[in-house]
């Protein structure tokens, strides 16, 4: 199916003429609007999305609160993807903070791409993988560090997603995204907007001294950055494959 | 239903969210600002034992004052009466640098006065904010938190 696609996101952008060929055929531009959920916990994942543009986070909901998010996804990942090729139900919701341009194709257009294409399906599996790991991150970022610290974290997190100083989100928002009160939010922005670390404006924030920011913001950020980066930029070219040596008599590995 | 609205004291300043919470009752409320100073303290429990969370009733009455060390589990293996001491030693430490601030600020727009009695430009700001008192208000708002939070040292 033909239509008007970006290729923007990461994950496009680093494939291969013939990669993205193959693709191409499948994808279908989608608008990003902010309160969208892409899937929700427990329900079959139907379309794989490639944010271009906007921010969605992966969320854990809880039966008596909105829960927290385990993850974001910008244009530098993919939503669904796990799901939609072991053709498992999602295993958490997938909402839109802020809205955008995405690409999509259907679930089984992506099955049938990835098992035609191994060098795509390997790239998944990083892009995977990185998921994973920003979910363990988060996970123990939760549980040691202050909450000063973590929005310091996410803030950096969203604007490193969305360019430019200004994080488009509510206070509200931030404190579902870290599964506290509204009011602990707000006392600290104002705490780092005392400081001059940031400027709170209605429905958004500004980012107005980003190294302090820095320094406030727990290890997390940095040491999943730095992963991130290493797995990318990891070769991935097949190994070949082990040498299979004779057996050699008199001599017995037990 | 009431609104209830806080500030947070740390002993350099006072951070209020003025928009607020609406409960039914008092106890929602504190309930609820219990659970916004453990979030707030949690994993940094040193840091931030000092510090106190003020409940406000429709932006008139202060109806609850929380301690942060009060909810400071990292407290709980001590005895009662070194329980006390302990808190009553954070909430002296949070008078006494919010009295040195007070004092700080007043040191520095009592300058600003004088440059601009001389006419000289002189622009005293504190995080940003004019720190010049432009009306009576404000002069009685800092001269009464100076003096309670004196009283307590």
């Amino acid at each position: 199916m033909l239509g008007q696609v970006s290729d923007k996101n990461a994950f496009l952008s680093e494939l291969s003429a013939a990669e993205f060929g193959a693709l191409r055929n499948h994808l279908a531009p989608l608008e990003l609007r902010v309160g969208q959920c892409l899937h929700y916990l427990g329900d079959p994942v139907e379309e794989v999305v490639f944010p271009n543009s906007g921010l969605i986070a992966i969320t854990m909901p809880l039966r008596d609160n909105p829960g927290a998010a385990a993850a974001l996804v910008g244009r530098d990942g993919i939503v669904g993807a796990f799901p939609a090729l072991a053709t498992a139900p999602a295993a958490a919701d997938a909402v839109v903070l802020i809205g955008g341009q995405a690409s999509r194709l259907s679930a089984a257009a992506f099955r049938y791409v990835l098992d035609q294409n191994p060098s795509i399906r390997r790239r998944v599996a990083r892009y995977d993988y990185a998921m994973i790991v920003q979910s363990q991150q988060t996970a123990l970022c939760h549980a040691v560090h202050p909450v000063e610290s973590r929005i310091c974290r996410w803030l950096l997190a969203i604007q490193g997603r969305c360019a430019g100083d200004r994080v488009p989100l509510t206070q509200s928002t931030l404190a579902q995204m870290l599964g506290v009160r509204r009011t602990t939010v707000t006392l600290v922005a104002g705490r780092l907007e005392a400081t001059g670390v940031l400027k709170c404006h209605r429905g958004y924030m500004q980012i107005v001294n980003q190294a302090e920011l820095e320094r406030r913001s727990c290890e997390c950020h940095v040491l999943f950055n730095g992963y991130l980066n290493k797995l990318l930029a990891y070769p991935g070219e097949t190994a070949p494959a082990p040498e299979v040596r004779p057996e050699q008599p008199g001599l017995r590995v037990v | 239903m009431p609104l209830y609205t806080f500030e947070l004291r740390d002993g350099s300043r006072s951070i209020a969210d003025t928009v607020g919470v609406n409960f039914a009752d008092r106890d929602l409320a504190l309930c609820y600002a219990y659970e916004v100073v453990r979030e707030l303290m949690g994993c940094r429990e040193r840091q931030t034992r000092t510090w106190r969370l003020d409940v406000y009733e429709d932006h008139d009455r202060r109806v609850f004052e929380i301690p942060f060390a009060r909810l400071d589990e990292t407290l709980d293996y001590l005895a009662p009466h070194w329980r006390s001491r302990i808190e009553d030693l954070c909430d002296r430490s949070r008078a006494l640098h919010e009295t040195y601030n007070a004092a700080r600020i007043t040191m520095h727009e009592s300058r600003a006065l004088i440059a601009r009695s001389r006419g000289r430009p002189y622009l005293a700001t504190e995080g940003g904010r004019s720190i010049i008192r432009e009306n009576e208000e404000e002069d009685s708002s800092r001269v009464g938190r100076v003096g309670r939070a004196a009283a307590k040292i």
